[in-house]
């Protein structure tokens, strides 16, 4: 029995041959601008319907969270100037804010740094979604992405709550658009790709803060990246999720952080839920000899 | 470890997104157990030859698997493709395997019910009704077979997801779910069965009882942070109505449940309600623990605070 | 019309390849040796038919049959110019004039800033730009006396647009407020000119009617009613204007609603809630937005004095049947002031209140800013001062 997806290259574990070289983003949140270029040409075209149009008041972030009709997202966060040295930040020269020389005592803290991240989803080594999906409309695809193929989810709901970021979610409407009632999310252009094109939103990203490429590649370019930030004194910059060891044997989509993960809604230490199964299945099984032996027991002393 | 008070989220909004699901659910995981635990009852009764108590349960089951059925196919986005959920079978997903449990149940237990409902119509269907009472003890044989991994799954079903109080109760989810599908089947043959044959009912019923109840306790202890969430908004009344009507029930029963028809039927009733509140009240805390970013942001903050302080030690 | 190009192919339905309109645009050799090839410079366009472009300016961005604007080249591997990052118009030119980056001699004024110069070698231009000037025009070129036009150009001339060759700080004609630049306080300022007595700029075009009132600024009375500062800007979200973008629903939904940002502070001097709404008062009208409360926005300290300042983005407005979003217009609070020379309305600065809550409507909305009015005694006449008096003379 197949249980959670272990080999290096999901494409080829999947039964995937030929495969050509497993495809991703690097997100860069050091050079994004949050332009939202990226949520917008997603839209465009993939054909998604407007998501809602409710001012959130988090900073420039009126989109929220990813979800059924929102596959990028932008989160904006600001953040007040914290004494550097310690637990304190370097700023970038790009997004450092300056404080008025003149200012009262309380200048120092007056300045903030603008943090931004293009959010997706993370085409996970180990993809609880498509684990958990009962009728298989989940898939990976030769390029080690994960796909929902529309014409077979049912909108049984399971991957939602599976994914570990929260980035699956069934789309509940606006009344007659494509999909509704079925799980939607990131396809990594699936559609794009296969015409050796690049995903609409790494080609409409203006610094290109999101670069798509092989996986491989990305991971190297991402190591350069973070150790040039360090070297120039960025000592907060971080990659997130490009770890092959970590809980989700890494994601096709990762990213390099200026914080922690969840100042920018991810979880800090995700981990696929399907890599307990096996113990899961051992409770359940355990667990139904128990009911089947008592039910055995309870008619014992049964008179006819 | 105390939990730390302060955390840092995204303008405080989910990490996981909470599960889609209505009270379809919770509703189904409550019909599926009783109708397990039903299914149990009958092969006992019909092997003891206790037909009151094996009319009832099959009935009982044969209600229980239909309006669970229907509960799920329900819950869809889209319910008019509930087929394809036979398109493939998984391991790793517990509802494909689910699925599979109860394509194989379903029809079972329909067969053995079907057979007492045809037996309590006022005329004799000639050829039906012949085949009907042959083939019900195969039929209910192999559907009490199923039962228990009917009963057990849904613990994994939950439990297989980022929904942190799920996952988190994953050593304890599938004793609770047999325990309460026992005490829900126990109780609804209490209510419709004689004193006298319900005797394996009573029995199964404070058996369910206990299990889950004790596990409940020690689900506490497995959750840690997000136990709280057993404790807040709609899950703390559901889950204290739970342990009232259980612990209530199985005391009831034990003290008047063989001797007075009356008390009989309160008890099963008790012990019929504290299931159904269990299932609620676990699903609902569910959905509270995903909706909150503490209870996924703090755990895993303090596991990867815990791994770099041991990187710093060993360095 | 029947010689214009309209057979673009078309893109999924009746949507023309963008591609195409850009080459089309770019230009390209009709007859000749070189017929059907694109356009290399505008230099190529001949009058005599054989070749046609659809702006001059673009006329490169295709050269060499490749969408030059489509380049992205990183910085790291390329001049500190980057002028294989995408293109700019004309020519692929970066700054205007770079001529002046060099001294008269033709040599940079700072070789770590060294950005276009004389190869006296090669006997022509150079550098990390196109260089914005005749190429092989020396540095020392002089005309000949009474020469006129280009041609009348010195090598050390770099602002060839100009008459004589030459930027100028000392303008002794064409500007109206010449001949030097000096610093004016806004038409509508909480504070006094810490330059010099004059407030504002003497010369400036004024509308004075009473749909176009102007809020005193010191050391006239009644300045203390309006006493923060609202600017403007435009959104990142926004696709040139509010016509384009509250009708596309990819965009409308980024930025959905009419907001001001406000700091910390002056949303506790004001009662503001994160979120809530607000009325905004200047001497033209009241406004309504959502409260955005944010650190960005900080309090100016000037003169010792604490300034608040309220930021209002652009391109929202109501009606246009069809909209998906809208809301109050930044303009209706902005008057109406021109720069004397360029006639540019000042928009960027102004005086206001703001106050919690929504605006009144309807009749009650002209009564509401007419007691603002009242208050500050407001005029026609108010703030159109040319010469501003005498201190203590006001």
């Amino acid at each position: 029995m197949q249980r959670w997806s272990s080999a290096p290259d999901p494409a080829t574990d999947t039964g995937w041959r030929d495969t050509p070289a497993r495809k991703g983003f690097f997100t860069d949140s050091s050079i994004c601008i949050g332009c939202k270029a990226c949520e917008v040409a997603c839209k465009e075209w993939n054909g998604i319907p407007e998501d809602g149009l409710e001012m959130l008041g988090m900073s420039y972030d009126n989109t929220g969270a990813l979800g059924a009709s929102t596959w990028r997202h932008v989160a904006f966060i600001e953040q007040p100037r914290r004494p550097t040295g310690g637990g304190g930040f370097t700023p970038l020269p790009m997004v450092a804010a300056t404080s008025d020389q003149n200012s009262p005592a309380s200048a120092a803290e007056t300045g903030i740094r603008w943090l931004m991240s293009s959010d997706v989803c993370k085409h996970c080594t180990h993809a609880a979604c498509l684990d958990v999906c009962p009728t298989g409309s989940l898939m990976r695809t030769e390029f080690g992405t994960v796909v929902v193929q529309d014409d077979i989810c049912n909108g049984c709901g399971y991957c939602i709550p599976a994914c570990p970021f929260g980035v699956i979610d069934r789309r509940d409407g606006p009344a007659g658009a494509r999909n509704v009632g079925i799980a939607q999310k990131c396809t990594l252009c699936y559609d794009r790709l296969g015409e050796g094109m690049t995903p609409a939103c790494a080609q409409a990203c203006p610094t290109k803060s999101i670069l798509y490429g092989d996986l491989e590649e990305l991971r190297i370019t991402a190591q350069h990246r973070v150790e040039e930030l360090h070297t120039a004194g960025v000592a907060d910059a971080r990659l997130y999720l490009a770890d092959p060891n970590d809980g989700i044997g890494g994601a096709g989509a990762f990213f390099l952080l200026l914080d922690d993960p969840e100042v920018y809604g991810l979880p800090p230490d995700p981990v696929v839920t399907t890599r307990d199964l096996p113990a899961m299945w051992r409770t359940a099984a355990i667990a139904g000899a128990i009911l089947l032996a008592g039910a055995a027991a309870a008619f014992v002393r049964a008179r006819p | 470890m105390v939990p730390q008070a302060t955390f840092t989220s995204y303008y405080g909004r989910p990490v996981v997104k909470a599960s889609p699901w209505k009270s379809d659910i919770p509703a189904y995981l409550f019909l599926g157990g009783l109708a397990a635990g039903s299914s149990l009852l009958a092969a006992g009764a019909d092997l003891r030859n206790l037909p009151e108590l094996r009319r009832v349960a099959r009935i009982a089951a044969l209600a229980g698997v239909a309006a669970g059925g229907a509960a799920l196919i329900h819950d869809l986005g889209r319910p008019a493709r509930f087929l394809n959920m036979l398109r493939t079978a998984k391991p790793t997903s517990p509802m494909s395997m689910g699925t599979w449990i109860l394509t194989a149940y379903g029809p079972m237990a329909s067969l053995a019910g079907a057979s007492e409902l045809a037996g309590l119509l006022p005329w004799k269907l000639p050829i039906a009704g012949r085949l009907l009472s042959l083939g019900a003890r195969p039929a209910g044989l192999v559907a009490a077979l199923l039962a228990p991994a009917l009963a057990s799954y849904t613990g994994v079903l939950l439990s297989d997801t980022a929904t942190p109080a799920w996952h988190g109760a994953r050593r304890e989810l599938p004793y609770i779910f047999v325990g309460s599908a026992a005490a829900a089947a126990g109780g609804l043959a209490m209510c419709c069965a004689g004193l006298e044959q319900a005797a394996p009912a009573r029995r199964m019923a404070v058996g369910g009882a206990v299990v889950a109840l004790a596990m409940e306790q020690r689900m506490e202890q497995s959750l840690g942070l997000s136990a709280e969430t057993l404790h807040s908004g709609k899950a703390r009344t559901l889950m204290a109505a739970n342990r009232a009507l259980t612990a209530g029930g199985a005391v009831g029963t034990i003290a008047l449940g063989g001797r007075n028809r009356v008390a009989a039927r309160a008890a099963g009733a008790a012990l019929l309600a504290g299931s159904v509140c269990a299932r609620f009240a676990i699903f609902e805390a569910g959905q509270l623990s995903a909706r909150d970013p503490r209870y996924t942001v703090i755990p895993q903050r303090e596991r990867v605070d815990r791994t770099t302080a041991l990187d710093a030690g060993r360095s | 019309m029947r010689r214009l190009a309209w057979d673009y192919p078309l893109l999924g339905g009746d949507e023309p390849d963008a591609e195409a309109v850009l080459r089309e645009i770019n230009g390209r050799h009709l007859s000749g040796e070189k017929a059907g090839r694109m356009l290399n410079s505008f230099g190529e366009m001949q009058a005599d038919g054989s070749t046609a472009g659809g702006c001059w300016i673009y006329t490169g961005v295709y050269s060499d049959g490749v969408n030059q604007s489509a380049r992205r080249k990183p910085g790291s591997e390329q001049s500190w110019v980057a002028p294989e990052w995408a293109w700019a118009w004309p020519m692929n030119r970066r700054i205007l004039y770079n001529r002046a980056s060099a001294d008269p001699a033709g040599n940079p004024w700072s070789a770590r800033k060294a950005y276009v110069w004389w190869d006296e070698a090669a006997g022509k231009w150079t550098g990390h730009d196109v260089p914005d000037f005749p190429v092989n025009k020396p540095p020392s070129f002089r005309p000949a006396p009474g020469t006129g036009g280009p041609d009348g150009l010195a090598g050390d001339d770099p602002f060839i647009m100009q008459a004589d060759g030459k930027g100028w700080l000392y303008a002794p004609s064409g500007l109206l407020d010449g001949p030097l630049p000096v610093h004016y306080e806004p038409v509508e300022s909480p504070v006094r000119n810490a330059l010099h007595p004059q407030q504002a700029n003497p010369t400036r075009e004024m509308f004075p009617r009473n749909e176009n009132l102007t809020s005193p600024s010191p050391p006239q009375p009644g300045a203390d009613v309006f006493p923060y500062i609202v600017t403007t800007y435009r959104l990142t979200e926004h696709h040139t204007a509010g016509g384009m973008s509250r009708w596309s629903p990819y965009l409308a939904e980024l930025q959905p609603e009419f907001f001001c940002e406000v700091s910390p502070e002056l949303a506790a001097e004001r009662s503001l809630e994160h979120l809530g709404w607000a009325t905004i008062v200047s001497a033209r009208t009241a406004i309504e937005a959502r409260v955005l409360v944010t650190d960005r926005i900080t309090p100016l300290i000037v003169g010792g004095r604490t300034i608040h300042q309220i930021g209002l983005p652009y391109h929202w407005g109501v009606g246009g049947g069809g909209a998906i979003v809208s809301g109050d217009s930044a303009n209706d609070v902005m008057g109406v002031a021109l720069d004397a020379n360029v006639h540019i309305q000042e928009s960027k600065a102004a005086s206001c209140d703001i106050q919690p809550g929504r605006r009144p409507t309807g009749a009650a909305l002209p009564r509401y800013v007419e007691a603002y009015r009242r208050r500050a005694g407001l005029s026609i006449e108010t703030g159109t001062t040319r010469v501003t008096p005498p201190e203590g003379r006001a």
